[in-house]
């Protein structure tokens, strides 16, 4: 199956960029779908840090609209993309699995993930490869997708801030710009901006934070640092942005 | 008791799934790129390598006729799946036959290795070298959280099933097969027929294997194979002797009856020559046939399936030709002058049983002790 999967469009957020990240959401029985640059994307809170989409459907049941299914930047395993319960880069639907048993491909995992995690701990020792990590080829490809996807958030990022810096909002901290978009580092973890001040971390180490909260199941932590972002970037009104009503109390900071 | 437990392990198997990243799962992927898995596969094990050319026989199963394919399927080689009809199918083996990768099956590849005896640990740095070798040049399918993917979620994470194919007369006889399956069932090991899947067993052989391939390391479902396995082979041991114990001389009966069958008959179906093969196996380990040993009878258990028969003469027999091509079979093998073994001193048989002749030697085979 070809990468990707289509011709470019524009965001329909912005209205700039290339929309890379596909949404779709059931609002009132109804599907809404949305084309989304990596940026708006982020901003809007449908991604987590460096299109790590997979980390999504774990944070749906926190604050996300129910329904909402997940995203994808590039690579072939690492997200994978549903439209309504399709995945679109090989066309299976879930119900398809259901009935057949059988993935149509690697990204059905990432596209029906939050499906099938209860799955896997029904039917398996547990819903996490502890096993060996990849070598040769498949490690290679997945450094090259960790940093191309970090150098997309990192740029997305920048450009986010950039222009239209929001101070409006009472004593809330200024965005970061993230670092520039220099050559891509493995450990994208080490790729924090040069000029960490003394204070608070910025937008790309919480995201980068988030991801690890997310990796190791700390959903508490993980919607603390998802709302710091989201206070961090997040012009003073979004408009037209539906009202994320948070399901638990206590936990914004 | 045996080096590598072979009274009781017949063999050990591990087997990995993977998949290309760049392509749909076989099941949901055109002709064309079926295709282009099988040459990417190829390439990967073969390039810039004679040796590996030299050590791998190929064949695409759509080339090979019906018997051909058949007699992959009873020597293990390649799954009933595999031996049908689909796009880009191929199936590569070692020359020693210890280790082939299929291609296109549920899986772009699967990867497996069969070791004699007990040799889990074997089979498996077989197949993890292997895999290693190609995953030099291929990119698996694989997620952060899912480890390795594949079709069916059954397999993913490690794409690791290890397993030992375990000859159970003890069990079977003494009414224990149930139980054993319902308990291993419970730690989440899977009993099975000889063929895999779908089989049953005959012979009293039976696939003891790991279910759960998420959440646990490649070395932590090996050790609890090796764990369960271990138990049981030593409760095989202990029913085996028990029923030598209680029973005498019905046990000491039934292996001379079938070593005397299987001297003498000249028709013998696949299903009966099992079951008189697993008497004579089991009559090995108590002693009760000093003059034969495991291999001989694996040996001959992996000769006598129809397509094996067949494929050895090359050409279709018919059933009962086919009955009496197996029992010429076992004949030849087992003719080592002819004798009843000696039994054991409560077997109240006359003196003299002719002391065992100077016949052929039983061929040592590859898990001789």
């Amino acid at each position: 199956m070809q990468r990707g999967g289509g011709i470019p469009m524009i965001c329909d957020q912005c209205h700039k960029r290339d929309a890379t990240i596909h949404v779709t959401q059931a609002v009132n029985g109804e599907t809404q779908e949305m084309n989304l640059c990596a940026g708006c994307a982020m901003r809007l809170g449908f991604v987590s840090a460096g299109g790590d989409l997979s980390a999504l459907p774990f944070l749906e049941g926190l604050s996300f609209p129910a329904g909402l299914f997940k995203v994808s930047l590039g690579s072939p395993v690492k997200g994978g993309t549903a439209v309504g319960e399709r995945c679109i880069h090989c066309g299976l639907t879930f119900d398809e699995f259901r009935s057949g048993g059988r993935m149509g491909c690697g990204r059905c995992y990432a596209a029906f993930a939050h499906r099938l995690l209860p799955l896997m701990k029904r039917i398996q020792s547990g819903d996490r490869h502890t096993g060996l990590r990849p070598t040769g080829a498949t490690a290679r490809v997945m450094e090259q997708d960790a940093a191309r996807e970090a150098r997309e958030a990192r740029e997305a990022a920048a450009r986010e801030s950039r222009p239209e810096a929001p101070p409006t909002v009472k004593s809330r901290p200024r965005v970061r710009p993230g670092p520039p978009a220099g050559p891509p580092q493995a450990g994208s973890a080490d790729a924090a901006p040069e000029s960490a001040g003394p204070a608070e971390p910025g937008v790309p180490e919480l995201r980068e934070e988030l991801r690890k909260a997310v990796d190791r199941e700390d959903y508490e932590s993980a919607a603390r640092l998802r709302d710091r972002i989201r206070a961090l970037s997040e012009p003073a009104d979004t408009p037209g942005e539906k009202d994320r009503e948070e399901k638990k109390g206590g936990q914004a900071p | 008791m045996t080096a590598r437990d072979t009274d009781v392990v017949i063999s050990s198997r591990a087997r990995l799934a993977r998949n290309l990243a760049e392509f749909a799962f076989p099941g949901r992927q055109d002709p064309v790129s079926a295709g282009k898995v099988a040459d990417r596969v190829r390439e990967a094990l073969f390039a810039g390598s004679d040796h590996m050319a030299r050590a791998f026989r190929r064949m695409a199963i759509a080339d090979l006729p019906p018997l051909d394919r058949s007699a992959l399927v009873e020597r293990r080689l390649i799954s009933r799946d595999l031996a049908q009809d689909g796009p880009g199918r191929e199936v590569l083996v070692s020359r020693d036959e210890h280790l082939s990768i299929m291609v296109n099956e549920e899986d772009h590849v699967r990867i497996q290795a069969i070791t004699p005896g007990f040799s889990v640990d074997e089979a498996f740095d077989l197949a993890l070298r292997t895999v290693r070798y190609l995953e030099e040049n291929l990119a698996f399918a694989y997620h952060e959280r899912f480890g390795y993917l594949t079709a069916c979620p059954t397999n993913v994470g490690t794409g690791l099933r290890v397993s030992v194919m375990v000859h159970l007369p003890g069990h079977v006889l003494g009414g224990a097969i149930e139980p054993l399956v319902d308990s291993l069932r419970k730690l989440r090991f899977a009993v099975r027929g000889m063929y895999g899947e779908h089989s049953e067993a005959g012979g009293a052989l039976y696939q003891v294997s790991n279910q759960a391939t998420l959440g646990l390391s490649e070395d932590e479902i090996r050790t609890e194979l090796r764990r369960v396995a271990a138990s049981v082979v030593e409760r095989e041991r202990t029913l085996r002797r028990e029923l030598h114990r209680v029973q005498p001389l019905a046990l000491e009966d039934r292996v001379g009856r079938s070593l005397g069958i299987l001297r003498n008959a000249r028709l013998l179906t696949a299903e009966e020559a099992l079951q008189r093969l697993s008497d004579l196996r089991l009559g090995v380990a108590l002693g009760l046939c000093p003059d034969l040993d495991a291999g001989t009878v694996d040996d001959l258990v992996n000769r006598i399936g129809p397509a094996s028969l067949q494929k050895a003469r090359n050409r279709d027999l018919p059933p009962q030709e086919r009955d009496a091509v197996r029992a010429e079979e076992i004949r030849t093998r087992l003719a080592s002058g002819g004798a009843a073994p000696p039994m054991t001193p409560t077997a109240p048989t006359p003196a003299d049983p002719t002391p065992p002749g100077p016949g052929t030697p039983p061929d040592p085979g590859p898990s001789a002790p």
